[in-house]
């Protein structure tokens, strides 16, 4: 059985609702996939153009390594990117505290 | 085992388990080298529904290293696909299968063979068939046929096999691993019983085989074809690895409408190595538990980080305590605190020049667990399983052959029988030279590629 919020939601209601909140800052699924790099990037870097073109056809896995220095890392394809981004770290884990 | 469920991680995910490399001078095409690496450790013949296969989201390679850093120069990429034609059933087979299109045969694997040197890379070839795994004289009636359609010859005299294979590597598993017994010396053990045949561990079981037969100019620096045994650039290293991506979403919900063909597994991210193998036994024997997930984990040219377990072994250390009084000189030896040189040279870096005359197989300075062969040197008239203990220089530690003893040769290596090579003053013990598990395989091997038997069947089968 799928594991629920307690306000009810499902896994996937939730993680749409993320995504969601995400698009809209256009932090994550508007980053282009020229702009993942192959090589790690542990240096503090920008925030990527908003006007990017959504062209992702993989399902792409963030995951936050280390809060408390803003680490994140995005897999997508055979790609891994770390971005030090204290922002984005915290909205994602925001969007955790339902 | 030789590295058959070796460490704690790798134990849990047998389809990209290393089990076995070997590399050594094609006897029957001495113009080539075949490349042989195992995955799938104790694979019981009788496995339906789902028998045993190579996994679709685990990259096989086997890598090359022809100038002695460590790093490979050359890899050969597998990547598998299954094919099942009728989901509707639960049957891998629906009759006898006769041929590698046989409408019979559900569940299908094709693989992709890709070649990587320098910045190029090339695929070899696309969708070539795998052999059904060996059921049963209902279901594969003709097994070699079958198997012998699934060798492939592709350009540039390259030939490849995957499929199932009998396990060729023979060992006494059960005695090793209750305290260090050995069943013909077991009268002699701390915890004594009367001395025994050796017992096969693996007899009866199967593995999963990648093979592949290049002509020696296919692995070589700048492609030569080396004749000269005593020209460093006749060495080259080999391993092999399995790989899997870095995140792994299982993406199901109860509540979910989605397509129920679409598969729910998601993979993303780079490939992470989670299992390599050079030479046998080494991270069975030679690393400890703690460190067995990182050293898999590791590219061979880091391997100075793990030095110290090689020059005090554990297993030396452990010998003069399990036979009391058989091995004086080795506990002497161990007792003076004098690293293994000897075995760092066999394992980590190959054996130089003037140690053995007319022979090495060094691949220079830097440490790295690989398995070195020689291709200058041609395969023996007469083979001696022990190798280069055995006065055989076309065997293990020079590349290493499907026939080769492994467990004796380096249990005879760790009590000490070369290290007079870099200390002309040491004695080996008497019975470090005659150390054994007293095994030997089960299945004849193959006289030509891909070398490893034919796999137990399903139906019919013994351990014993």
């Amino acid at each position: 059985m799928a594991h629920r919020w307690h306000n009810g939601s499902s896994r996937r209601t939730f993680l749409k609702r993320a995504a969601a909140a995400l698009t809209a800052l256009g932090v994550l699924v508007t980053t282009p996939v020229w702009m993942l790099k192959t090589s790690r990037d542990a240096a503090a870097s920008a925030r990527p153009s908003e006007k990017g073109d959504s062209t992702l056809s993989e399902p792409l896995v963030a995951y936050v390594r280390n809060a408390a220095r803003g680490e994140v890392v995005l897999l997508v394809g055979t790609k891994e990117v770390v971005r030090r981004d204290p922002e984005l770290a915290s909205l994602l884990v925001r969007c955790c505290e339902v | 085992m030789s590295s058959h469920r070796e460490a704690p991680a790798i134990s849990q995910d047998p389809v990209a388990d290393n089990t076995d490399v070997y590399a050594f001078v094609s006897p029957d095409r001495p113009d080539t080298v075949t490349l042989i690496a195992n995955y799938i450790p104790l694979e019981d013949p009788a496995g339906g529904p789902n028998f045993h296969q190579f996994a679709d989201d685990v990259l096989y390679e086997i890598k090359i290293d022809n100038n002695g850093d460590g790093v490979e120069d050359i890899t050969y990429e597998f990547r598998f696909q299954t094919k099942v034609a009728n989901p509707n059933t639960f049957l891998y087979n629906v009759g006898p299968i006769t041929s590698l299109d046989d409408p019979n045969w559900n569940v299908r694997q094709f693989y992709s063979l890709t070649r990587r040197a320098a910045h190029k890379k090339k695929v070899l070839a696309k969708k070539l068939a795998s052999p059904p795994v060996r059921i049963g004289p209902r279901s594969t009636p003709d097994y070699p046929t079958l198997a012998g359609a699934a060798i492939h010859d592709l350009t540039h005299g390259r030939r490849v096999f995957a499929g199932q294979r009998e396990e060729g590597f023979f060992v006494d598993l059960g005695s090793i691993f209750d305290l260090g017994a050995l069943r013909p010396f077991q009268n002699l053990h701390l915890i004594p019983s009367a001395a025994a045949a050796g017992v096969d561990g693996t007899k009866g079981f199967n593995v999963h085989t990648i093979a592949l037969q290049v002509p020696k100019d296919d692995l070589t620096s700048k492609g030569a074809t080396p004749t000269d045994p005593l020209d460093p650039k006749s060495v080259i290293g080999v391993w092999a690895s399995a790989s899997r991506r870095k995140a792994t979403v299982r993406d199901v919900d109860d509540d979910d409408e989605k397509d129920e063909e679409e598969n729910p597994v998601r993979h993303a991210g780079p490939w992470v190595q989670v299992s390599r193998l050079g030479n046998p036994l080494i991270n069975e024997v030679i690393i400890p538990l703690g460190n067995k997930d990182l050293w898999n984990s590791r590219h061979p040219k880091g391997d100075a980080r793990f030095v110290r377990y090689y020059n005090t072994p554990e297993l030396a250390q452990l010998l003069p305590v399990l036979y009391p009084g058989v091995f004086p000189n080795l506990a002497a030896l161990n007792a003076s605190g004098a690293p293994r040189a000897d075995l760092v040279a066999i394992l980590l870096t190959g054996i130089p020049s003037g140690l053995i005359p007319g022979f090495q197989n060094s691949t220079g300075a830097t440490l790295a667990d690989m398995l070195r062969l020689n291709v200058a040197i041609p395969p023996a008239g007469a083979p001696n399983p022990l190798g280069l203990i055995g006065g055989d220089p076309a065997g293990f530690p020079n590349g290493r052959r499907v026939f080769d003893d492994t467990v004796a040769i380096e249990l005879r290596a760790v009590a000490g029988v070369v290290y007079p090579l870099i200390d002309a003053s040491f004695t080996p013990d008497g019975a470090a030279a005659l150390l054994t598990d007293g095994t030997s395989n089960d299945v004849p091997y193959l006289p030509a590629f891909p070398y490893l038997g034919h796999p137990h069947e399903g139906y019919e089968h013994s351990h014993d």
